[in-house]
């Protein structure tokens, strides 16, 4: 039976409108208040930048500003050049103070312009090909059910921590050749990596501190592995990176080690905050979750609207390598250009009636995952994901509802959801798949 | 519209000089189904990851096989494909496919 949530006026739930009433005004928007992101309407200041300034100069107090990129052709012409808008520089706000060369610049392949991106990214990417990751079916449905199984009987959990964070750290680590016993301190230091904003990953020491804490202690971790698979390789990424070749030579452990990093962050948090973003979505338009269950043929399309709604990577950053011109406006060297892909995913040129919740929207050609060069490698395996886990949560906890509010992440970059608390009609473990 | 082909001058053989003259015909080849485009399609294989959306698209011209690759089926596409092959180029994640002048 489903029971209908009460909407209530949190931001959380209406995010997607005008606060009525206080309308904002352009000397109001500021992005870098991470509080607009938990408890504010980013999407008010979203909708007006793009009404007003659709590349917008932003200030910023400890540093220079940066232009913000809010509609969707601008992004594409962003993301399109990458010879202009260089990515070694740094891709997000959030670690804008971190040395590049000490972040992974021009190793790590999130870090890298062409030509050489290309080279290190193919190394692993046709383990990434829609027909490779459709080989992992099985196993990500072995997963998810026991991820259910693990608290179906309970009839309450943390949907992010117990449900939706599992199934993609527990992925990832499967194609890293991370053994499971490690899952849990995975998913902790990726908080720590990422999320360190925010004070409940960081412990009262410096984002920044906690931030390369973190990082060391992957890095610590991974050394041990490459070591070991250089002795005796399998079918893991690490083995495929300690194998592969760029421009006629191996690897260095270095640029292994920080592009098992990525892997290991951008497969984790992301693809979260999408199933959990997903579903909060579901719960709070019931119409649209009726639908789902009553069609779950329309699932996939439905997985292209929670992706364009949750946009589970916020802003991606660019620095200008030389001059060049957006709408009119003059962009020099060394100027970043940050585009907020929330926004773009909400245009109204591109997406009709675009803060409507629609399952059956198409097209649906949002940027969630970027576009162009960088376009995220682990897209098939995030929609695999998505798909299964919400499949599974609509069949065995028809009824979910939510049983507090939800936690935002306290971030600018990632659209986090840190806790969600529900409830379901306790049911059996082993449900057939 | 400019028509792209080749006219020749056909003699019928003839046992007299007279008769050459009279019978003769003129013989059109067009050239094949290129439209005015005289592009070709270039697939930049640095940046493919076989996502397939062209084939999507246009499974008449562009195809993922069982290897993982993709095979152009159409290198110049006719002129009736264009809207199609304009779209499969848009959307290609990896902006992997270019239009290209084909002399």
């Amino acid at each position: 039976m489903l029971i209908r949530v009460a909407r209530s006026l949190s931001p959380l739930t209406r995010h997607s409108y005008f606060s009525p009433g206080a309308a904002m005004k352009l000397s109001e928007v500021n992005l870098l208040d991470l509080d607009l992101f938990v408890s504010g309407d980013p999407h008010q200041a979203f909708a007006l930048l793009r009404r007003e300034a659709p590349l917008y100069w932003h200030e910023r107090q400890n540093g220079r500003g940066f232009w913000a990129v809010t509609r969707y052709h601008d992004a594409l012409r962003v993301y399109h050049d990458p010879q202009t808008y260089s990515s070694e520089r740094g891709i997000s706000l959030t670690f804008d103070n971190v040395m590049p060369e000490q972040a992974g610049s021009g190793m790590m392949m999130i870090l890298t312009d062409p030509p050489r991106h290309n080279r290190i990214r193919h190394v692993v990417s046709p383990r990434f090909t829609p027909r490779a990751i459709a080989a992992y079916e099985p196993e990500v449905r072995r997963i998810c059910n026991e991820i259910l199984d693990a608290v179906i009987e309970r009839g309450e959990c943390d949907f992010v921590v117990d449900v939706a964070a599992k199934v993609p750290t527990a992925a990832i680590c499967e194609m890293l050749g991370i053994p499971a016993q490690y899952r849990d301190q995975m998913y902790s230091l990726g908080n720590e990596a990422i999320g360190a904003q925010d004070p409940e990953y960081n412990q009262g020491r410096s984002p920044m501190e906690t931030g390369r804490n973190a990082q060391a202690e992957f890095f610590g971790y991974f050394a041990k592995l490459i070591d070991e698979r250089r002795k005796h390789p399998g079918k893991d990424l690490i083995s495929a990176f300690t194998l592969g070749e760029v421009e006629g030579a191996k690897l260095t452990d270095l640029e292994i080690l920080f592009n098992a990093f990525l892997l290991i962050i951008g497969g984790q948090e992301t693809t979260r905050n999408a199933i959990s973003g997903g579903m909060l979505a579901l719960v709070n338009h019931p119409g649209e979750r009726a639908k789902l269950a009553g069609d779950p043929a329309v699932m996939p399309t439905a997985i292209e609207e929670f992706l364009r709604w949750t946009t589970p990577v916020t802003h991606i950053l660019r620095t200008a390598r030389k001059y060049s011109e957006l709408r009119g406006e003059k962009i020099r060297e060394g100027d970043k250009v940050v585009v907020w892909n929330a926004s773009v995913n909400r245009d109204e040129e591109v997406f009709p009636a675009p803060d409507r919740f629609d399952i059956r929207r198409s097209p649906n050609d949002h940027l969630a995952f970027g576009h162009g060069e960088h376009f995220c490698i682990g897209a098939h395996l995030a929609r695999l994901e998505m798909r299964v886990m919400i499949e599974q949560v609509m069949r065995r906890m028809p009824d979910l509802e939510l049983a507090g509010q939800p936690e935002r992440l306290r971030s600018n970059f990632v659209a986090g959801i840190k806790h969600m608390p529900v409830r379901f009609s306790p049911a059996a473990t082993h449900a057939q798949v | 519209m400019i028509l792209r082909g080749r006219l020749e001058l056909e003699t019928q053989p003839s046992a007299t000089t007279a008769g050459r003259v009279l019978s003769f015909g003129l013989k059109w080849t067009a050239n094949p189904e290129r439209g005015d485009m005289r592009t070709k399609i270039v697939v930049d294989y640095n940046r493919c990851e076989s996502n397939a959306r062209c084939m999507q698209v246009a499974p008449d011209i562009f195809e993922v096989r069982d290897d993982d690759k993709l095979y152009l089926l159409n290198e110049h596409p006719p002129e009736s494909s264009r809207e199609r092959v304009m779209k499969a180029i848009r959307v290609c994640p990896k902006q992997a496919l270019s239009l290209v002048e084909d002399n």
